[in-house]
């Protein structure tokens, strides 16, 4: 398609006449001349159609000035006419003239001086614009630009708070910046954090059914919110909220939006509200629930001051707000549980290595408590279930100034079982007990007297966690964790924890129970196969000694025996059965019996090897041991002896101390096979004396440089009566530490 | 940097004269001394700056919680003299800054020689036995049409090249160059002025003082000058036959006359 120019220019002599007159009057736009002093002179007819405004009362007699709004008039004054008289000119200035009929109308005025030039006074020509919709775009514009001036600078305060987010490495810090963020960005008066917590993180009060149980995937009492940061207000005096409550802040947390809330007395909300706010008089309050992954793990709850609206935009500032601390928390909370776990790792093995390095029960029991407070706790208290009940074994405050006061406790109040002590219950329930906070009313409850609960208080006995001591399923005691009221409340990792270390302890005390037994089975039957004296044998001297390797009080293998036979010969024998333990001395006691019988039939001690290598695996030994039998006739000094792989006995007499040549075979239990018989002689004078390896071996050095030791100091203690002989060589050779049984024979033919 | 830098202070004139510095009030920048400030070059050390937010002044240096009140600005004033190591000064404020000449002789006495105050106001509201020439509803207005009329107070029109033939100087100007505010600090620069009352302040002036005043001047009308000169001790009265709020750029020869004529008076 195309156009058609026009063919012919308009023809200027047939357009309608044009007055200049016409021109000004009817001109599109205002047109008003006025003196240098703003005085009007001339007003076009335009003009005076927009504005209801007579000529005739303001030519001469009003400035340009008086025509506009108060406003506008101190514009003129301080901007307009200034500009006027420095440029000689101004453009497009937006104004409002007053209407006749009070109304106002948005121009755009320009202005040029003009120089009179000697033939008048100068004037001033203003051409006037209705900008009626031009100020509407303007108005639009100054919206948007305001809007954006505001959520830029609501942006500016939340990347701020962005930053410090990112910049907060634990939780704690993240609860600060949260607390602290929509004070500047809101206005708001202060605001409240409330962190949602697993169940089970106990209602004040325990209830009839005591203080809770930490099992189950959400414990018996529900997910609550608590409270862990304020500013700008009081703390509320409530400080959780069970999170199916029909307060808002559990609404938000439940549904993941923002929640604003009327003020008191307009809504349903205002009588469960109340205990949780602590401004009075507050207007609004925004619930921001702190959301990561779609999870609420806090709301952040905004006190408004009265009045104070909350824009579309704001609140979903606020949501931003809150997506951005869910996600820190959460970045935090598994960085503080890596740093609680690596802490925790760190804590057991501290405790591993206190009980491994511990002397005895008591001992693994007060190390325990001193490695436990006051990094868990700030009170440690643990109970052994003995036939008597409950003992109270270690009672141990983080605070040295307080510990007076609990070892009254220790001391007076041990726990009865059926009481309505931590401990007690523990024991009676056979579970964990866990109970974050208790009050004055359930301390009391769960004490005997005044005197009990004013020590429980003055302790500081604000929360607990009771772990029983449980082995082979048998309730060996309970430990009970308490913390002071400024410490933060026991988490589930820290009742996890306490778990741990109970466990431990558990293991530790089961081990030493059951060595108690053991010992107390062993010690019997010792008691009853060593002979305390041997009884005296005509024609020889005797000494015995057994000291049991120190951490073993009392419990051994090794083994004497002396055995006067009827045809006026001794039989003797010293062994070492391997272990410390029943098992050991059984074995003892039946080689002992076989032995004797054998001996008392006329067997030689060869023959006495012989027979027990033969019979091991009929009479049913479980362990392997050495032994040296022997036979002497205290009239002639004859001896014969026979070894089962046990050190050679040694002879000290007048030309020093040596060893006898009596070859052993291997341990009895090890293999059958002839055994060799030493006889000799024991001259008057002389000693002869059986050993176990206790006496000679350590464990720095070989065997041969024990031996040769002992024959040395042997050499030393001719003069000796067997007695002494063995205190020489025992304070000589062993000393204070043993780390293994010592068994001592010595016989000794006096001088005529 | 330095309270020169900030205020965009220009010093010129005769190094060794005695020095006279120039305020400029409410709705403008330095620029307005032109037809003035130069006639003084001949004979004194002349400074014109801006005050914070007005003309190339340095934005940032507006501190909100200092300049919300005149006294900030007065502090800024002080500054700027003992910066420039002046004594012996000649404080020309016009308008506001009249007022904020009062507080910064007050402040440091030690530096001024004497106040002119170009159409000065006290307190621009009407009061009980006092006439400002506004009423608290007029402000209220004038603050809301600061609000609405966003672009008009701003001063930031189309730029447009003009031609003055007769003021060469202006040639490569852009239209509504001058008196470029930034219009949320004149925004509360306007609260700060127009809600100010320094009406107790005047008696403590102990500086010679020369007051200015306009035939006709609906921001500072004739009884508030009057008012002026009979509560500065010892003050000049001197009414311009002009009309308006700014007499230096409408009658700066008259302006001009009557401050050589009371400098004259004193020395």
């Amino acid at each position: 398609m195309t156009g058609t120019p026009p063919t012919q220019r308009p023809d200027a002599t047939v357009l309608p006449d044009e007055s200049l007159a016409e021109l000004y009057d009817d001109a599109p736009c205002g047109y008003l001349t006025m003196t240098d002093d703003g005085t009007l002179v001339r007003v076009n007819e335009t003009f005076l159609r927009w504005t209801g405004l007579r000529r005739e009362d303001l030519v001469g007699l009003r400035r340009f000035s008086d025509l506009l709004t108060v406003g506008g008039r101190i514009y003129h004054e301080t901007h307009y006419a200034p500009l006027l008289r420095m440029q000689g000119q101004v453009r497009e200035v937006a104004l409002e003239v007053v209407r006749a009929d009070g109304t106002t109308l948005p121009v755009l005025v320009s202005a040029v001086r003009r120089s009179g030039e000697g033939r008048g006074p100068d004037l001033v020509r203003t051409t006037v614009f209705d900008a009626t919709h031009r100020r509407r775009y303007e108005q639009d514009l100054l919206a948007a630009r305001r809007s954006a001036e505001a959520s830029e600078s609501r942006m500016r305060a939340l990347q701020e708070v962005v930053e410090r987010l990112a910049a907060a490495a634990t939780s704690t810090e993240v609860v600060d910046v949260v607390a602290s963020a929509a004070g500047p960005a809101l206005a708001a008066r202060g605001s409240t954090v409330w962190l949602t917590r697993p169940g089970a993180s106990g209602a004040p009060d325990p209830g009839p059914g005591g203080p809770t149980s930490p099992d189950g995937p959400d414990g018996p009492d529900g997910d609550t919110l608590a409270l862990v940061a304020w500013t700008g207000v009081e703390p509320p005096a409530v400080r959780r909220i069970g999170l199916d409550s029909s307060l808002p802040h559990a609404a938000a947390a439940r549904d993941g939006e923002v929640h604003v809330v009327d003020p008191p007395g307009e809504g349903t909300w205002a009588l469960g509200l109340e205990p949780v706010t602590t401004t009075p008089g507050v207007s609004r309050l925004a619930l921001v629930p702190l959301v990561a992954h779609g999870r609420s793990l806090g709301v952040l709850a905004v006190e408004l001051p009265p009045g104070r609206d909350l824009t579309e935009t704001a609140q979903s500032l606020l949501g931003t707000l809150g997506r951005q601390a869910g996600q820190a928390l959460e970045r935090a909370s598994l960085r503080d549980s890596e740093a609680a776990g690596a802490r925790r790792s760190a804590f057991l093995l501290r405790a591993a290595t206190v009980l491994a390095a511990a002397t005895d029960f008591r001992d693994t029991l007060e190390r325990l408590a001193e490695v436990a407070v006051p990094e868990l706790a700030d009170i440690c208290l643990i109970d052994i279930v003995t036939d008597a009940g409950p003992v109270r074994m270690v009672g141990r405050h983080g605070d040295p100034a307080l510990q007076p006061l609990v070892d009254e406790v220790v001391r007076d109040y041990a726990p009865v079982l059926g009481d309505g002590s931590p401990a007690a219950l523990a024991l009676a329930g056979g579970e964990v007990l866990w109970q974050p906070r208790v009050d004055v009313e359930w301390l009391r409850g769960a004490t005997r007297d005044q005197r009990h609960l004013d020590l429980a208080l003055a302790t500081g006995f604000a929360g607990f966690v009771a772990v029983p001591l449980l082995a082979e399923g048998r309730m060996l005691g309970v430990i009970t964790f308490a913390e002071g009221p400024e410490r933060p409340e026991f988490t589930r990792e820290d009742v996890e924890l306490a778990r741990e270390l109970a466990q431990q302890v558990a293991l530790v005390a089961a081990r030493a129970e059951r060595f108690d037994v053991e010992y107390r089975a062993s010690h019997a039957l010792q008691a009853a196969l060593l002979p305390p004296q041997p009884p005296p044998i005509p024609g020889l001297e005797l000494g015995v000694r057994y000291l049991p390797a120190s951490l073993y009080a009392d419990v051994g293998g090794d083994f004497y025996d002396v055995l006067p036979l009827a045809d006026g010969s001794v039989a003797f024998a010293v062994g070492d059965v391997v272990g410390h333990d029943l098992t050991a001395a059984a074995t003892m006691g039946q080689i002992r019996s076989v032995y004797r019988a054998l001996m008392s039939d006329g067997a030689g001690p060869a023959q006495v090897v012989d027979r027990l290598q033969a019979s091991w695996p009929v009479l049913g030994l479980e362990r392997m041991a050495t032994a040296v039998f022997g036979r002497l006739d205290p009239a002639t000094g004859e001896v014969r002896l026979a070894s089962a792989g046990h050190p050679r006995p040694l002879l000290v007499d007048a030309a020093g101390a040596r060893l006898l040549p009596v070859e052993g075979t291997t341990l009895l239990g090890v293999r059958i096979g002839p055994t060799p018989e030493w006889s000799g002689t024991v001259p008057p004078g002389a000693t002869l004396l059986l050993y176990t390896d206790g006496l000679v071996e350590k464990r720095s050095e070989s065997l041969s440089v024990g031996l040769d030791r002992l024959v040395r100091v042997a050499a030393t203690g001719l003069a000796h009566d067997p007695d002494s002989l063995c205190d020489l060589l025992l304070t000589e050779l062993v000393g204070q530490q043993r780390s293994d049984d010592v068994a001592l024979l010595a016989l000794r033919r006096p001088l005529v | 940097m330095s309270a020169a830098e900030r205020h965009h202070a220009r010093v010129t004139g005769v190094p060794s004269g005695r020095p006279m510095v120039f305020a400029h009030g409410f709705g403008c920048d330095q620029a307005m001394w032109r037809f003035v400030a130069p006639d003084f070059e001949v004979d004194h050390r002349v400074v014109v700056f801006d005050h914070l937010g007005a003309g190339s002044s340095d934005l940032r240096a507006y501190d909100p919680v200092r300049h919300a009140s005149l006294e900030g600005y007065a502090d800024d004033v002080v500054e700027l003299c003992r910066e420039l190591g002046l004594t012996d000064v000649v404080l020309v404020g016009h308008s506001v800054s009249a007022m904020i000449g009062v507080l910064a002789v007050a402040r440091a006495p030690e530096l001024f020689a004497a106040l002119v105050m170009v159409s000065p106001s006290p307190r621009y509201v009407d009061d009980v036995d006092y006439v400002g020439g506004m009423t608290p509803a007029d402000i209220d207005a004038l603050l809301d049409s600061m609000d609405s009329n966003y672009l008009g107070w701003s001063a930031q029109m189309a730029p447009v090249i003009v031609g003055r033939p007769d003021r060469p100087e202006l040639g490569e100007e852009l239209t509504n160059s001058f008196c470029r505010t930034d219009p949320w600090i004149a925004r509360q620069f306007a609260e700060v002025t127009f809600r100010s009352d320094n009406r107790a302040d005047l008696d403590a002036v102990r500086v010679p003082t020369l007051v200015l005043q306009c035939r006709e001047d609906a921001i500072a009308p004739p009884p508030v000058g009057a008012y002026v000169h009979e509560h500065v001790r010892g003050s000049t009265l001197t009414v311009l036959d002009t009309v308006g709020h700014t007499p230096h750029l409408s009658a700066p020869e008259q302006t001009i006359a009557a401050i050589r004529a009371y400098l004259a008076g004193l020395a």
